[in-house]
C-alpha cells in the first residue's frame, strides 16, 4: 500500500499536480495511477481504462478491495488488460478531461453523477465511456465485465444484454 | 414570475405542504445577466473553499472565478456598480496557472481576494477602480484558500503542507488602503500537527471571534471539525460538526462521507454551516446545515435542508448566505428534473422551506456550481455556471433576488 501511495505521489509531482490532497484508497498491489497519467498511458498503449471511483473510508470500497481485488487471477487479468485509474470522489486533486478542461476529482464525481461508491467505469483509450457499474462487486462480476470489454462484446450489445445471456 | 415545480412521486399532502412552504419566498428574482460570456474551448469554474465566489459591499457586487481563455487557468474578478447591469472585469492572478479564487467584502466598496497560484496562496485588495499588489501568504505548498472579514478583522484560512499532511492555517490580515499590498499580522495552525490531511476550510467572522471549519481525515474517513478563536492565534479544541452515525460495518470502511463545508455569519454572535453529507448513502450527497449558539462555541443538531423531492438524487455545490434579520438561505444544484438546476431553500417558521428552482437559473441546459451572498438589506445575490447544453461552452450568470419580506421568523436558539 505504501509503495502504491508513494508511486501515486511521485506521479502527481512529476505532472506538476498539487499534491496537497488526501491519499486515495485503491486496492493493495494494483498499479492504480491518477486520471491524467492513466488516460495518457491508455492513449499511448491503446488499452482501455478501468476507472475506480472510490471514497476515503468507504465501506463498500473496502469490502470490494478485500474480497474481489484480492483474487490473484483478477489481478493478473486486470493489470494485463487495463490501465488502472483511481479517483477519490471527495478529493481536490486536479485532472484534465479529454476536452482539455481542468477539474478536480470531486468535480468529476459530480459530472459522472456518482451517487454511491464504489463505482467502476470502463473507458475506451480515448476516454469515452463503455459502461459503468456501481456498488460492491465480486471477482466473478469483474471477470464478466472484462469479457464484455476485452472480448469486444460492447461493440455490438449492451452490458445488460450481455449479462442476460452470460449469466443465464 | 416564479415557476414552481412539483413532482408526482409523493402524496398530495406532502405536495401541498411543499407548495405552502415554498410560496413564502422572501425574494423576488430579477432576470439574470451574463458575467463572463461563453467562448470556444473556454471553461469557467466557480470553485472556492467555503464557496466564497461572490461578495457585496456598498451596493457593489464582486464575483471571482477561474477560466482558461488564454490557454492557462487564471483567476478573474468582475465588478458591478450599484444600479448598473453589466460587469467590469480584471485579472487577479499572475503568470502561473491559478485556481479556486475567493472574495470577501471590506468596508467602503472594497474587497479582499484570494487564490492559489504556483503552489501557494495569495491575497490582494481591490475594487472597480483597480487592484492592489498581491501578497503571498503561504511558505509551504498550499491551496484551498478562503476569506472572511468583520468586526474582529480580516482573516484567511487555507490548507498548507506540514510534513506529510496538510494542516489548516489561519492568518489575520490588514487589508491595507486602496491600491496597497495587504499585510500579514500573524498566522497559526488551527489544529496541528496533522496526523492526516485537513482540507477545504470555511470561515465566518463574528463580532468578537472567528470560526473556522474544515474537512479532517484523521478518523479514517472525512469528518467536519470546527474551532473558534478570539485573536486568531489561540483556538478552541476542535469539535465535530457533522453528527456521527453508528457505523454500518465494524469490519469494512471507517465511516460515511462528507464534503465541502461553507459558513455564513448569521449575526454578530452566530454562524451557520452547510455541507454535503453522505450519511444516507444510497441517495448520493444530501445538503445538511447546522446553526451555532451565541459565540459559536457549539453548533446545534444537523438539519437536512433539501426537501423530499431531492432525497433520491445527489446534491452538489452547497452554498450559504445569511442576514441578521434571521434570513438564512442555502443553494445548491441537482438534476431532479433530469437536468441540473440551481435550487434554493431558506429558513422558515417550521424549518427549511420547500425547494425552489431559482427562476432564471433553471430550465434547459445545466445550471451548476452556485455561490450566494446577501447584502446589508437582505437582498440575495447568486452567481452560477450555465450551459446551453451539457456539451456546450460554459458561461457565468448572475441574478439578484430583491428582498420582499421584511420580517422572518426567528432562527431558533441552539441548545
Amino acid at each position: 500500500m505504501t509503495a502504491v501511495r508513494n508511486w501515486l505521489v511521485g506521479c502527481a509531482l512529476a505532472l506538476g499536480v498539487l499534491s496537497s490532497v488526501a491519499e486515495a484508497e485503491p486496492p493493495d498491489g494494483y498499479p492504480f495511477v491518477s486520471y491524467d497519467a492513466g488516460l495518457a498511458q491508455a492513449r499511448q498503449d491503446g488499452r482501455p481504462v478501468f476507472l475506480y471511483l472510490g471514497r476515503y473510508g468507504c465501506g463498500w470500497c473496502d469490502k470490494t478491495n478485500r474480497e474481489a481485488f484480492s483474487d490473484r487471477k483478477l489481478h493478473t487479468v486486470y493489470v494485463r488488460h487495463y490501465v488502472l485509474v483511481y479517483v477519490d470522489t471527495e478529493s481536490g486533486r486536479r485532472l484534465t478531461l479529454p476536452s482539455g478542461e481542468r477539474i478536480t476529482e470531486r468535480e468529476l464525481a459530480a459530472r459522472l453523477k456518482v451517487m454511491a461508491t464504489p463505482m467502476f467505469a470502463y473507458l475506451q483509450p480515448d476516454g469515452s465511456e463503455i459502461f459503468r457499474v456501481p456498488g460492491i462487486q465480486s471477482a466473478q462480476d469483474f471477470f464478466l465485465y472484462d469479457r464484455f470489454v476485452s472480448g469486444g462484446y460492447y461493440k455490438k450489445e449492451s452490458i445488460r444484454d450481455f449479462l442476460a445471456h452470460e449469466v443465464h | 414570475m416564479i415557476s414552481w415545480r412539483t413532482k408526482c412521486t409523493s402524496g398530495l399532502v406532502a405536495g401541498l405542504l411543499w407548495i405552502a412552504g415554498a410560496s413564502a419566498a422572501p425574494w423576488e428574482f430579477a432576470a439574470p445577466v451574463t458575467v463572463a460570456p461563453p467562448g470556444k474551448g473556454v471553461f469557467h469554474h466557480l470553485e472556492a473553499a467555503g464557496r466564497r465566489s461572490i461578495a457585496v459591499t456598498s451596493g457593489t457586487v464582486a464575483i471571482t472565478w477561474e477560466d482558461n481563455r488564454d490557454g492557462t487557468s487564471r483567476t478573474y474578478a468582475a465588478f458591478r456598480f450599484p444600479g448598473l447591469e453589466g460587469f467590469a472585469e480584471q485579472r487577479l492572478s499572475g503568470t502561473h496557472a491559478a485556481y479556486e479564487p475567493v472574495v470577501t467584502a471590506l468596508a467602503g466598496g472594497q474587497f479582499l481576494f484570494g487564490w492559489e497560484e504556483d503552489g501557494a496562496v495569495w491575497v490582494r485588495t481591490g475594487g472597480p477602480d483597480g487592484l492592489g499588489k498581491p501578497l503571498r501568504l503561504s511558505h509551504a505548498e498550499a491551496s484551498q484558500i478562503t476569506l472572511a472579514a468583520g468586526e474582529a478583522g480580516a482573516f484567511a484560512a487555507w490548507a498548507e503542507r506540514t510534513g506529510e499532511h496538510t494542516a489548516i492555517r489561519l492568518a489575520r490580515l490588514n487589508p491595507g488602503l486602496v491600491g496597497s499590498m495587504p499585510t500579514l499580522i500573524d498566522s497559526a495552525v488551527v489544529a496541528g500537527p496533522p496526523a492526516q490531511d485537513q482540507l477545504y476550510p470555511a470561515l465566518a467572522v463574528l463580532k468578537s471571534a472567528v470560526v473556522v471549519a474544515w474537512e479532517d481525515r484523521r478518523a479514517g474517513h472525512t469528518v467536519l471539525l470546527f474551532s473558534h478563536s478570539r485573536d486568531g492565534r489561540k483556538f478552541s479544541a476542535p469539535r465535530v460538526l457533522n453528527e456521527q452515525l453508528p457505523r454500518r460495518s465494524q469490519v469494512f470502511g471507517r465511516g460515511t462521507g462528507v464534503a465541502r463545508v461553507a459558513l455564513a455569519r448569521l449575526d454578530a454572535g452566530r454562524a451557520a454551516a452547510v455541507w454535503l453529507d453522505k450519511r444516507e448513502f444510497e441517495g448520493g450527497y444530501d445538503v445538511y446545515a447546522a446553526l451555532s449558539d451565541r459565540g459559536a462555541a457549539h453548533f446545534g443538531r444537523n438539519e437536512k435542508v433539501q426537501d423530499e423531492f431531492g432525497n433520491n438524487i445527489g446534491q452538489w455545490h452547497a452554498t450559504i448566505a445569511a442576514h441578521p434579520d434571521d434570513l438564512l438561505a442555502v443553494a445548491w444544484d441537482d438534476d431532479r428534473d433530469g437536468n441540473a438546476d440551481i435550487w434554493l431553500s431558506w429558513r422558515a417558521a417550521n424549518g427549511w422551506s420547500g425547494d425552489l428552482a431559482v427562476p432564471g437559473a433553471d430550465g434547459p441546459g445545466p445550471d451548476t456550481s452556485p455561490a450566494i451572498t446577501m447584502d446589508d438589506d437582505g437582498n440575495l445575490h447568486l452567481v452560477w455556471v450555465a450551459q446551453a447544453d451539457a456539451n456546450g461552452p460554459t458561461q457565468l450568470r448572475y441574478l439578484e433576488g430583491k428582498r420582499i419580506m421584511s420580517a422572518m421568523p426567528p432562527v431558533p436558539a441552539v441548545h
